[in-house]
């Protein structure tokens, strides 16, 4: 949750729970219209800047989570609606009107259906207890009419914002708990994204890390023994990691197009260690290879791309790879099958019209 | 508007031809320019209006938002691709919508052509044409931009006559 989305969401402020935070009086109408329009810019532009990932057996395998802790929260609220967005950053952004997005990069950090039900449980807690419409109207006295900035520097709001995480890790462990899940794993991933921020030189984000993992302890800590279920649970981490696999790929394709070969590698490498026998992992790795300064494997990089046709021979993108490294060797005669076949796969290639200059090349 | 260095001279009246580098182009009378180490920018109304930013760009010399580097043996596609991922990736680049990317001729070599759309961080709908050449020393791109309210579209001959100008040696 960041302040602009806290301050931008604030446009539910009426009609949606306003008995969770005690309200007494809607603000300005001309206050909420401009909340309203800022809100609703921000969610537009949030949705056109990321591409929703749509696979069907883990939306559905979501939804069965989150169904199963929204079970047992006693609110007016509709459902929150769970989206999920690619980019390998990992981050979860919840809307004061239910709308939560989870990142493929959140997704691919995760471990266990455990690590994601706690995720969504505090994130669930940030909707129920409306903490950005809260943050809004405490802050209200300090904006002016015409003027929307966000009140970075006020440390007022920074309290306000540790207070309302700190509500939303306890609530959503207790959330947790009563659906049935083991929020003691929460602690790993914790411990995971402190390994990440440390490896990205983030001191900053590191300290509050660490001290949200000592909250969290504290918060397990306090809870009765028949509740610590790392021990007593049984569980099936594979099943989240099957479930999970798609976004691997996808946060690989991203780490390319962003040029983060080594992520990029690492991804695809676990979703191969899932799904052996891919084709699209294969000609990743192909393509990672491709795209390595110098491309000092050119051999390795063909066999990657070969095993992909092989595995499915109408894989267009393995195609286009082998029609462009044999054209730009300048083997005319090699090139031109794998172009011609590409045209025939895949004729609305966003390339399309730059392989057909250079099949007329080929066919000089 | 994103490439102001400080090692660029005063805003100047355009010359009838202009030569620099290994290029040479006809800029639109009553237009100004402005000269950097390795680009070119012309204006008629004010950059965050409209502009054209003609670079030669060493092969050698990173991207902003993308650890890739131009290759001398980069396709068309390729290289498009890598404009299209850097751009993708600027954080201050919001709704980029890819209009079209298709192989172009720029002064007799083959390139590529993007024509794209996306919100400024004001706000504000811009619209560009971007062109592209990678050549055997540098990445040649040139590139019209302007707000799509009113200036792109009235521009647009302007830019048109001084892409058809353009003269690149070899």
């Amino acid at each position: 949750m960041n302040i602009r989305t806290c301050i931008a969401t604030g446009w539910f402020i009426l009609g949606i729970a306003t008995t969770a935070v005690g309200l007494d009086s809607a603000p300005p109408l001309s206050m909420q219209d401009q909340l309203w329009r800022l809100a609703e810019q921000e969610q537009t532009i949030y949705q056109q800047d990321h591409q929703l990932f749509n696979d069907e057996t883990l939306n559905r395998f979501m939804k069965k989570v989150g169904d199963k802790l929204w079970r047992h929260v006693t609110s007016d609220l509709p459902p929150p609606r769970i989206n999920i967005v690619v980019d390998p950053q990992p981050q979860a952004v919840t809307y004061a009107d239910g709308g939560c997005y989870l990142t493929t990069g959140m997704l691919g950090v995760i471990q266990n259906v455990d690590q994601l039900a706690m995720v969504l449980a505090h994130e669930f807690v940030h909707y129920i207890r409306q903490h950005t419409v809260e943050l809004y109207l405490l802050s209200a006295g300090t904006i002016h009419n015409t003027n929307l900035q966000p009140i970075k520097d006020n440390i007022v709001v920074d309290q306000i914002i540790q207070n309302a995480e700190h509500q939303a890790d306890e609530e959503g462990l207790q959330l947790s708990i009563m659906a049935g899940y083991c929020p003691a794993k929460a602690l790993e991933l914790l411990s995971h994204f402190i390994i990440i921020a440390q490896s990205k030189g983030q001191i900053s984000k590191t300290d509050q890390l660490i001290n949200r993992k000592t909250y969290f302890e504290h918060l397990l800590n306090q809870l009765p023994q028949k509740t610590n279920c790392l021990q007593n649970r049984t569980d099936a981490p594979n099943n989240y990691a099957h479930v999970t696999a798609p976004i691997l790929l996808a946060n690989a394709r991203k780490a390319i197009q962003t040029g983060d070969l080594n992520q990029a590698d690492a991804d695809v490498s676990r979703y191969l260690v899932l799904n052996p026998m891919d084709a699209n992992a294969f000609f990743l790795k192909g393509k990672i290879l491709n795209e390595r300064p110098g491309n000092p494997n050119p051999v390795e990089s063909i066999a990657y791309f070969e095993k992909a046709i092989e595995l499915d021979p109408g894989l267009s993108s393995a195609h286009k790879a082998l029609g462009v490294f044999h054209f730009k060797a300048g083997r005319y005669a090699k090139a031109k099958p794998y172009f011609e076949t590409l045209i025939n796969l895949a004729p609305q290639d966003a390339s399309i019209e730059y392989i057909k200059g250079y099949l007329r090349i080929c066919q000089k | 508007m994103f490439f102001l260095t400080a090692c660029a001279t005063p805003w100047q009246t355009v010359p009838d031809r202009l030569q620099s580098g290994h290029w040479s182009v006809r800029p639109p009378g009553g237009w100004m320019h402005m000269t950097t180490q390795d680009s070119e920018m012309f204006s008629k109304d004010g950059p965050y209006l409209e502009y054209i930013y003609v670079q030669e760009k060493p092969l050698n010399q990173g991207f902003r938002f993308t650890p890739k580097k131009m290759k001398a043996d980069m396709l068309p596609h390729e290289a498009a691709q890598l404009i299209i991922d850097n751009m993708r990736s600027d954080p201050r680049i919001h709704q980029f919508n890819l209009l079209s990317n298709e192989p172009a001729i720029v002064s007799n070599q083959t390139g590529f052509r993007l024509a794209y759309t996306y919100l400024d961080p004001n706000g504000v709908m811009i619209q560009s044409v971007y062109y592209g050449v990678v050549l055997p020393q540098f990445f040649f791109n040139l590139r019209y931009t302007a707000t799509q309210r009113h200036y792109f579209h009235q521009e647009m001959p302007a830019f048109k006559e001084f892409f058809s100008s353009l003269h690149i040696s070899s």
